[in-house]
This record gives C-alpha cells, sequence and structure tokens, in this order.
C-alpha cells in the first residue's frame, strides 16, 4: 500500500523528466498522452491505497512511511515522508482524479500549440507538486510542495508568455502567493523553536503544551498558516490574484485555479484543525473570511463580462463556503463541498473552452448569444454545471452547499451571521451563473457568433468531449456521498483526522436547505427576468445606482488600494533608495569596491609571474612567517 | 641464525598492495601488448584495480569498530584512513575515465603541431596514476614521520612524472619541472620540520610524540610544527604555499588535474587532520591559529586572483586555492564536528573537482586547444547536459544545492562557529560572497554569449566519448547524491573521525 501510494506521487515527476529529456522524440501529443497517462497511474495508485485504507477499521487508517531521512537534528528530522491516512488519500483522489480527465481533455485543447510539450511538462509538475502538497507527511514537505504549487501555477499562468497581460497575471499570482508561503513559513518556524519538529503526529501532539491554548504563540501560529491558506486559496483580501491568473489556457484554470490548488486552503486548516483549534478566534477569522468573501466575489461576478473571470469570481466565493465550513470545525462539510466544487467547476471550466475554443478564443461574453442551438451538449453540459454551482436539487452542489449551512446554522451567533452571508451567496451565485448562462446560450445569435463560429463533428475533439461528459455525470451524483441529517460517508471518512462539528439536524436543517434553495431558485428567476432576452434593466439599474455600478466593475477597488497603499509607497520608497542610497552607496562606492576587489586580483596576479624561484619564495617567506609566529605565540 | 619475521597485518595493507600490484602488473604486461590493445587493457585493469581496492577499504571499514595500530607503530588501520582510501580511490577512478580518450584530440597550445598519437605513453600513464593512489593511500594511514614522508614522496614523484606526460605539449613540461623543483622545495621543509621534532622529542611514532612533547625543547618543537605545516600546506595548496598550482593545473593533461585536484585535497587534509590530533595536541592552540591563518589567506588570495583569470583551469585551480580555505577552517575549528564537516565536505569537494575538470576536458577536445571564458561560449546551449552538470558543479563551489556542498560548506561553518570562531565565519562568508562572481561567470560564458561570439568546433562535433560522459554524470550523483543521503552519509563520517581525539 505504501507503494502504491509512493507510485501515485512519483509517476508525475518521472512524466515530467521523460517529456523533458525526450524533447522531440515524442508529438506534441504524446507529451500530452505520457502526462495523462502519468496522472492516470497515480489515480489507480489512489484507488489501491484508498481500497487498502476501506479494508481497515477507522482507527487504523493512518500511517506514515518515510522514504529516507535527509538531516536530523535531535527531534527534527527533515525526511521524505508520506502520511497516508483518510484526509490525504481524500485529497489524492480529487486531484489525481480530475486531474486526469483535466490532463486528458488539455490534450485536445492545447493541440496545435508550438510549445505544447512545455505545457504538458508544467502540468504533469504541478500535478506533482499538488500530490507532493497533499501527501506530505511532516510540515516542511508541505511547505515545499505548497511552494512548488506555487511556482508551477505561475508557470502555467504565463505560458503564452507572448502575451504581456499573461505575464503580469503570472507575477501577480506568484508575488501574492509568496507572501501567503512567507506568513506559511513564519508560523513553521515558531513551531520548530517550541516543539522541535515538523511531523505531523508529533507537533499535533506537543503543540497544546509548548504553545498554550489561546496564547499568543498559537495565535501567531494560526495566523500565518492562514496567511498561507488565505493566499493560494485567493480568499480577502490576498484574492485579486486569481481573476487575473484565467490569462492561462483554460485547461490551467480548470485545473489550478478550481479544482485543485486553490482548494489548498481548505487542506491546510484541515490538516493542521490541531493547531487552528488553540487559537480559536483565528480559525474563526478563517470563517468570516470565507462568508465576506462568498458574498463579495457573488457581487463582482455580476457584472463581469469574460466568461471565465465570471467562473473565476465564483470560485472565489464557492471556496468561501469551504472556508466557512473549515473556519467552523466542519472539516467535513467543508471537504465535501471542496470535492463536489472540483466536480461541478472543472465541468464549467471546460464547458466555457468548448465555448471558447468554438470561437476561435473569444471570452467576451457580450459577443457571445444563442449558442444553446449551435453547440446543444456544450450547453446541456454547461447547465448541469450551472444547476450544481447554484445547488438546485439533486445536483452535487446542493448537498455540499446545504451540509456548510447546515453546519453553520448549529454554530452559535458567529454560525448564523455566517449563514446569513452563505444564504445571501446561494441568490447571487444563481443570479451570475445563470446571468452568464443565458447570455451565452440564450438569446439569438450574435453578429460575431454567425461570423466566427467553427464547428467540429462533437462540437469539439473527442479529447474534450469525453472528460466533460464524465464530470457531468459526477456533478449530477457526485452529491449523493453525503446527504445531511441521512448519511455522511465524508465526515465518518475523514473522522480519524478532523473531527467536524454536529450539524444541525431536523427542522433547523431542513429549514436551512429550504431557505437556500429557495434563494437559489429566485436567484435564477431574476436571472431569467434580467438576462433572458437583451432588456433595459441592467442599463437602467446601473443609472439608479451609478455607485454600485464603479464598486463592482472596478471590484471594490482592491487592486486600486493596493496599488495606493503598498506598490505607491514601495515604488516611491525604492526610487528614494535608488537615488539616495543605491546610487551613491552601491553604485559608486561598492562598485568601486568590487573595481578594488578586482584589482587587487590582478596585483596578486603579477606575484604569479612563472618564475620558480618567486614561487619557492614565497614558501620559503610563509614558511618564516608561520615560523617567527609559532615561536613568538609559544 | 634466527629469523623472525614481524607481524604484519596483511589485511590493513590490501588496498595499497592491491594498488601496487596492479600497477606492477599493467606496466610489466603493458608493454608486450600491442599498441593497439594498450589502452583497453591498462584502463580496465587500472579501473579493477582501483575498485577493489576501494572495496578492500570499505570492507575494512565495516569490519575496524576501533583503531589498530600495525607494522610496527607506523601504519594506522582505522576508519579515517579506510575512508579517505575510499575517497582517493574514487577519484582515482573518474580520472580513469577522463583519461581514456584523452590523446584522441590532444590539446595544442603553443602552435607545435601536436601528434594524435592515441597510444603513446599510455600504460605509463595509468601505471602511473595506480602508483600515485596507492602513496595516497599509504600516506593516510601514515602514524610516524617517515611513513608520512614515504608516502608523500610516493604519490608526488608519480604526480611529477603524470604533469609532464604530455612530453608534446611544452606548457606541460614546463609544468611539471616547476612542480618537481617547488615541490622538492616543500617536501624538504616537510623533511626539515621532521627532524625537528625527532630531535625535540626523540619520537617518530605520532602518539609517543605527543607524550615526549611535554619536556621536550619547546623551541624545536614549534618550529618542527610549524615546518611540517608549511609543507602539508603546500601538498594542500593553501595560500600562500599554492604558487605551483594555478601553473601545474593548468599545464597538466586535464585528466591528471582533474585527479590532483581531487584526491591531493584529501590525502593532505585528512593526514593533516591526523597528525595534528594525534601527534601536536598539547600545541593546539598554536596550530589551531596557524590554520586559521593559513584558511584566511587562501580564502582572501584564491578567490581574489581567480576573479581575473580567463583561462577556465586558472581559474579552478585558484578556486582550488580558495576551498583549501574552506577545507582548512574545519580542522582549524579542532572540533569533533570539524572532523565530520571534512570529511563530508571532501566528498562532493572531489566529485566535482573531477567533474568539472572533466567537463573543460570535454570542451578542450571539441576545440583541440585551452578553453578560456571567452571559447566556453555557447557550450550550454551545445551540450546541454555538459552544460547543466557544469552550472550545477558552479553553484556547488558556491555552496549552493543541489551539490552536497551546500551542507558540507554550512557543517564547515558550524564547526568553526561551535568553537567560538564567528570572526572566521565571517571570512568565510566574504569569501563565499566573492566566489559567486566568477562561478557565476562560468555559467554566463556557457550561456550568455551571443550566437555571434560563439566558436565553432573545430574540424566538426567530435566523436562520442563516452567515458568521459559516464565520469561526468557519476560525479554528479556522487555530487547529488551526497546532498540526498546526507544523514547516512553524516553518520559515516563521524565514525570515520571516531578514532581521533578532537582538543575541542
Amino acid at each position: 500500500m505504501t507503494g502504491a501510494a509512493w507510485t501515485a506521487l512519483v509517476s508525475p515527476a518521472v512524466a515530467v523528466v521523460l517529456i523533458a529529456l525526450a524533447g522531440e522524440r515524442i508529438t506534441r501529443r504524446g507529451a500530452g498522452f505520457l502526462a495523462a497517462g502519468a496522472t492516470l497511474v497515480s489515480f489507480v495508485a489512489t484507488l489501491v491505497v484508498f481500497f487498502a485504507l476501506l479494508g481497515r477499521d477507522a482507527e487504523e487508517r493512518s500511517e506514515s512511511s518515510t522514504l529516507w531521512t535527509w538531516l536530523s537534528a535531535g527531534d527534527l528530522r527533515f525526511g521524505f515522508e508520506i502520511a497516508i491516512d483518510p484526509l490525504s488519500v481524500f485529497m489524492m483522489l480529487v486531484v489525481s482524479g480530475v486531474g486526469f480527465l483535466i490532463l486528458s481533455y488539455a490534450v485536445g485543447y492545447m493541440h496545435g500549440d508550438v510549445e505544447e510539450r512545455r505545457y504538458h511538462a508544467y502540468k504533469a509538475l504541478f500535478v506533482f507538486s499538488m500530490l507532493l502538497l497533499v501527501q506530505a507527511g511532516n510540515l516542511l514537505l508541505l511547505l515545499a510542495g505548497w511552494g512548488m504549487v506555487g511556482l508551477s501555477s505561475y508557470l502555467l499562468i504565463n505560458f503564452w508568455h507572448q502575451r504581456g497581460s499573461a505575464v503580469r497575471a503570472g507575477k501577480k499570482a506568484f508575488i501574492m502567493n509568496a507572501f501567503g508561503d512567507a506568513t506559511f513559513a513564519l508560523a513553521l518556524f515558531i513551531l520548530i523553536a517550541e516543539t522541535g519538529t515538523l511531523s505531523f503526529a508529533p507537533v499535533f501532539e506537543r503543540a497544546p503544551e509548548a504553545l498554550g491554548e489561546g496564547s499568543t504563540l498559537a495565535t501567531l501560529v494560526a495566523l500565518g498558516l492562514l496567511g498561507g491558506a488565505v493566499a493560494k486559496s485567493a480568499q480577502i483580501p490576498l484574492h485579486t490574484w486569481l481573476p487575473d491568473a484565467m490569462e492561462g489556457p483554460t485547461p490551467v484554470s480548470a485545473l489550478i485555479h478550481a479544482a485543485t490548488m486553490v482548494t489548498a486552503g481548505v487542506y491546510l486548516i484541515a490538516r493542521t484543525n490541531p493547531l487552528f483549534e488553540l487559537a480559536v478566534d483565528i480559525q474563526h477569522l478563517a470563517a468570516i473570511l470565507g462568508g465576506v468573501t462568498i458574498v463579495v466575489a457573488g457581487l463582482i461576478a455580476l457584472v463581469q463580462t469574460d466568461i471565465k473571470r465570471v467562473i473565476a469570481y465564483s470560485t472565489m466565493s464557492q471556496i468561501g463556503y469551504m472556508f466557512v465550513g473549515a473556519g467552523l470545525g466542519a472539516y467535513g462539510a467543508g471537504l465535501f463541498h471542496l470535492m463536489t466544487h472540483a466536480f461541478f467547476k472543472a465541468l464549467l471550466f471546460m464547458a466555457a473552452g468548448i465555448v471558447i475554443h468554438a470561437l476561435a478564443g473569444e471570452q467576451d461574453i457580450r459577443k457571445m448569444g444563442g449558442l444553446g442551438r449551435e453547440l446543444p451538449w456544450t450547453f446541456r453540459f454547461m447547465l448541469i454545471g450551472a444547476l450544481a454551482l447554484a445547488a438546485i436539487p439533486p445536483f452535487a452542489g446542493f448537498f455540499s452547499k446545504d451540509a456548510v449551512l447546515a453546519s453553520a446554522a448549529n454554530a452559535g451567533k458567529l454560525g448564523w451571521v455566517l449563514w446569513g452571508l452563505g444564504a445571501a451567496g446561494a441568490f447571487l451565485t444563481a443570479l451570475y451563473t445563470f446571468r452568464m448562462l443565458f447570455i451565452v446560450f440564450g438569446r439569438q445569435a450574435s453578429g460575431f457568433v454567425r461570423e466566427h463560429l467553427h464547428k467540429e463533428r462533437f462540437e469539439g475533439p473527442l479529447a474534450m468531449a469525453w472528460p466533460v461528459a464524465v464530470l457531468a455525470v459526477l456533478a449530477v451524483v457526485g452529491g449523493l456521498l453525503q446527504i445531511p441529517g441521512v448519511w455522511h460517508a465524508v465526515d465518518d471518512w475523514i473522522h480519524p483526522v478532523a473531527e467536524s462539528i454536529e450539524e444541525a439536524s431536523g427542522a433547523t436543517a431542513i429549514l436551512s436547505a429550504l431557505a437556500a434553495l429557495g434563494l437559489s431558485l429566485a436567484g435564477i428567476a431574476v436571472a431569467w427576468i434580467l438576462y433572458r432576452r437583451p432588456s433595459r434593466a441592467p442599463e437602467r439599474a446601473r443609472r439608479t445606482a451609478p455607485w454600485a455600478a464603479q464598486l463592482l466593475e472596478n471590484r471594490f477597488f482592491v487592486d486600486e488600494a493596493y496599488d495606493v497603499y503598498f506598490y505607491e509607497p514601495a515604488s516611491r520608497g525604492a526610487s528614494f533608495l535608488h537615488r539616495f542610497v543605491e546610487r551613491p552607496v552601491f553604485l559608486t562606492t561598492l562598485g568601486d569596491l568590487g573595481a578594488s576587489v578586482r584589482g587587487g586580483g590582478r596585483r596578486l596576479g603579477t606575484a604569479q609571474n612563472g618564475v620558480v624561484r618567486s614561487y619557492a619564495f614565497a614558501v620559503a617567506a610563509g614558511a618564516a612567517v608561520l615560523l617567527v609566529v609559532f615561536l613568538i605565540a609559544s | 641464525m634466527d629469523f623472525r619475521t614481524p607481524d604484519i597485518d596483511w589485511a590493513a595493507l590490501a588496498p595499497v598492495l592491491v594498488l601496487m600490484g596492479t600497477s606492477a602488473f599493467v606496466l610489466l604486461v603493458g608493454v608486450f601488448l600491442p599498441r593497439g590493445a594498450r589502452r583497453g587493457f591498462s584502463a580496465t585493469f587500472t579501473a579493477l584495480g582501483l575498485l577493489c581496492a576501494a572495496i578492500a577499504a570499505g570492507i575494512l571499514f565495516a569490519q575496524d569498530e576501533t583503531a589498530s595500530l600495525t607494522l610496527r607503530e607506523s601504519i594506522w588501520r582505522d576508519r579515517l584512513a579506510e575512508m579517505a582510501q575510499i575517497l582517493v580511490c574514487g577519484a582515482g577512478l573518474l580520472a580513469v575515465g577522463v583519461s581514456y580518450w584523452e590523446r584522441r584530440a590532444p590539446v595544442d597550445d603553443d602552435g607545435t603541431e601536436a601528434p594524435a598519437d592515441e597510444h603513446e605513453r599510455i600504460v605509463e600513464l595509468y601505471a602511473l596514476l595506480l602508483a600515485a593512489v596507492g602513496g595516497m593511500a599509504f600516506f593516510v594511514q601514515a602514524d610516524n614521520l617517515m611513513a608520512l614522508f614515504l608516502g608523500l614522496e610516493w604519490f608526488s614523484i608519480a604526480l611529477y612524472i603524470l604533469t609532464a606526460i604530455s612530453v608534446h605539449r611544452l606548457s606541460s613540461l614546463e609544468a611539471g619541472l616547476k612542480y618537481l623543483i617547488v615541490g622538492s622545495f616543500g617536501s624538504a621543509i616537510l623533511l626539515f620540520g621532521s627532524a625537528f621534532v625527532y630531535g625535540a622529542t626523540g619520537a617518530l611514532e605520532f602518539r609517543a610524540i605527543a607524550e615526549a612533547s611535554g619536556d621536550a625543547e619547546r623551541l624545536f618543537l614549534v618550529a618542527g610544527l610549524a615546518l611540517i605545516l608549511v609543507g602539508l600546506a603546500f601538498k594542500m595548496s593553501a595560500a600562500p604555499f599554492h604558487m605551483w598550482t594555478p601553473d601545474v593545473y593548468q599545464g597538466a593533461p586535464t585528466s591528471i588535474t582533474a585527479f590532483m585536484a581531487a584526491a591531493t585535497k584529501v590525502a593532505a587534509l585528512v593526514l593533516t587532520m591526523r597528525v595534528l590530533t594525534t601527534a601536536f595536541p598539547g600545541e593546539e592552540e598554536l596550530w589551531t591559529w596557524g590554520l586559521a591563518g593559513i584558511a584566511c589567506v587562501s580564502l582572501v588570495w584564491g578567490n581574489l586572483a581567480a576573479l581575473v583569470q580567463t583561462d577556465v583551469k586558472r581559474l579552478l585551480a585558484y578556486s582550488s586555492v580558495s576551498h583549501a580555505g574552506f577545507l582548512l577552517m574545519p580542522i582549524a575549528a579542532g572540533n569533533e564536528l570539524g572532523g565530520r564537516a571534512l570529511l563530508f565536505y571532501l566528498v562532493s569537494y572531489a566529485a566535482m573537482s573531477v567533474g568539472s575538470f572533466a567537463i573543460v576536458a570535454a570542451r578542450e577536445r571539441e576545440l583541440r586547444r585551452p578553453v578560456t571564458l571567452e571559447n566556453l561560449g555557447g557550450f550550454g546551449w551545445e551540450r546541454p547536459f555538459y552544460g547543466v552538470t557544469m552550472a550545477v558543479f558552479m553553484f556547488g563551489f558556491i555552496g549552493l544545492p543541489p551539490a552536497g556542498l551546500f551542507l558540507g560548506k554550512f557543517y564547515a561553518f558550524a564547526a568553526a562557529y561551535e568553537r567560538g570562531w564567528t570572526w572566521l565565519v565571517i571570512v568565510g562568508v566574504l569569501g563565499t560572497v566573492i566566489s559567486i562572481y566568477y562561478y557565476l561567470g562560468v555559467i554566463a560564458a556557457m550561456y550568455m554569449r551571443p550566437a555571434e561570439a560563439r566558436v565553432a568546433p573545430a574540424g566538426g562535433s567530435p566523436p562520442r566519448d563516452l567515458p568521459l560522459a559516464t565520469t561526468v554524470f557519476l560525479a554528479l550523483i556522487v555530487t547529488v547524491g551526497s546532498l540526498v543521503a546526507a544523514d547516512p552519509l553524516i553518520d559515516l563520517m563521524r565514525d570515520a573521525v571516531a578514532s581521533l581525539t578532537f582538543p575541542h
């Protein structure tokens, strides 16, 4: 079983190396199949691990396997160590399973791109990094995976490096993620100093004593971890990189910025829950940030005109639900939503990818329309995704979102506030999702569509169509895994690693579900009224409340605020330092210093004149000096 | 008449005997073979001999829990010696791969048309290589000043000849002659120092010297110690006793340079640590400070001089001088951590030295000219494997991952820090900072020259050179592997230095 777990981890890395070494000896498509195949191997190996764990008692499902210990100093051991437990296997299933589907889809999507091989190698690198993140058996390795995920995300966002906007987006994502990596690393430093180890079990065991419950140190650790989680999961306030990241190819958006990487924050909170429970305030902060993100992202999504950005904001908003779940201690609900979200969000992205593909790269929904008749299957897939996203039963999103809300309803006063935010989010989600759906697929075909639409036999290459179909099935049935009040497969599964709080039951649960469902339906209804056909209503709304439109279209001015409060002072400070410190001190003084160092080297070179007697002299002189010094010193 | 043979532990001598036996075998049989068969024959048996010697040393290492003296108080049988023997044999083994096709494309640095005789003096080369390794294997076991001197001369004389073995090149002959003259001078100083110590203590054996040093004539003892230090520092090319190094490294055939850079350092440094800790524990104040001083001079001189080099072999020679400084730091620290650090450092350092000179050899064979930073242009793009590996080595010399030297340097600094010598750590860090300039310069030369500045290989691309590529690959494996397997390796080194008693 440990062998299977290692296979799952290593297989994508092998694919990266093979693609890099093979170069032009394999076809571009071959590289894609290699990457997808390696991920399939991971998935199968994960299934083996899963079933092996399933056959055991719940309490015996956690073990760890160390390939080798790199360095050890006392209790602090840096080893290549993986954890095999329900939580990591759960994440591995999602990552390798959805990853395999998306990598297969990418074979079709990227076909014909000049640098296809590089793309597939990066993609496999990402899968490896993500598996490293979720399989890591100690926090150091987790941080390594965390950083590598950021790196491969960066590489993929600016994959089309000829586009300036893509390069900028990649940089932005990398820098914001690096901020989270830094706080994460700082938290680990505190843990090393206080507990002397980074392996999961001993850290969690010693933390209550070493840090103390509710102490400043515990708060700092939790805050550092939360910083990492918030940055990686694009939650407020470190969320602005995600919409820009849509510059990457669409399969990248599906894999990294919907299904896997951005959910890593939720995984981190679930994984380190014993640390967060030492600083409950910070854990609640995570839930609050999630709740705020649900609504804010939902509002911004209402006015987006780029099909992928709409979905990107909805991703932020949905991860908000996961944060609410994890922040309130409902780890099972949060992770359940993570899983169903991976299904339907990847589905939405990939269906959107087919649309973009069919329209030769166009992403502006204002130019689209009437695609429902032209791309009927894509429309059906998109509709399934949209219904799941809007949490309409029996689609997957309903059960998982309901699980989060039901848990919130049972978490005291704060829970109710968050429940309110979540319910408002349900309305917004339905509204912006169906706005997009009606604009793109409903209405009359626009002139642009008539001119640019080029259809292939299956509305897209077969390689793109079948993964979408599989995801559509999963988005329909995936929710049945856990039904609040009926059974709790996910909760029970991860129970040994993270114990979830009880969710509301009875009347509260039913009312909560009905209320959320009602709001979702209302959202769809409003979208139907406003966006079924081109109407003036949105324009009128804009005119009555121009400030609101401004606020939303400028995404609450967060980017601008960052510009004003961080970028500009930093850039002013930098030019100040450049003028008054760098130029006088470094460029002249240190430059002179460097020149004189090189001059010193040259002078030493002249001592090296090739004449043997001077060499002998140097030896003799050195010996004499040493002799005299020794004699005097003794 | 009663003739009593001394009781000899033949096992302890096994590595040395294997090496000398193979050397004699290669030399005696090789000359009777037809010219065409000599290369394959001598190289194969040399490699086998080195491998067997390394295995023998490894077996001894596994057996020897505790150190023991053997052969009349002149030879140690302990893990330190065995570890050093393994390293030296490994360096020799890699050098075989580098030298295999060296004659096929001889370097032509002074305008004379070099005869491309693939078989010229090939048997002698391998026999001498084996003799040099054998000498070093003997040297690191030495337990008295006579054995020390014998071992030193043994491998030095072999190296003098090897340096000059490319007789068609004036620079090789010149380097050999210089090495011989200056080297003899260094040996004489060492011998002089040994005489002083013997005069002061009446003992040659290391521990006997330590015992007798209490009531010895202080003046002679200290003078002897200073001169012995100079002799050893000369061999490890620490400044200011390094002046022969650039000329010899540049002039010698590159395969021999590769071997010298790695193996001589290992032998000289390991023996320095042994002789100082066993024979002069009472004078530790003197030699720790003395070594720290030499380390500083080496760091400054080696790094500064390397900055302005254009010939890559000279540049690496000065880099070797600066690394002598880094390697002296843990010995100067005089603690157990330092002993471990030294050996751990040497593993990746030796591999990287051979590897980087091997890559220089690869370029040399393309161009048939000495390699300079100028004509290294474009090499990284033309030969991706060599380019990337060279980059790994250069980063490694700086002390960056993925090379084991990353941790080696860390441990070396940690040892000095544990001694309380923060200032030495600072000097080391400053030395590293300077070194970044020229190590990155090599990478920049390989990758960042515009296309028109690149030098096309003379006469098309050279034939495949599998032994060389294998050598580089092995060196890379050891370099990276020593980082990956850091923990077991450090434990191994702890066992290796267990037989020494450190003053701090």
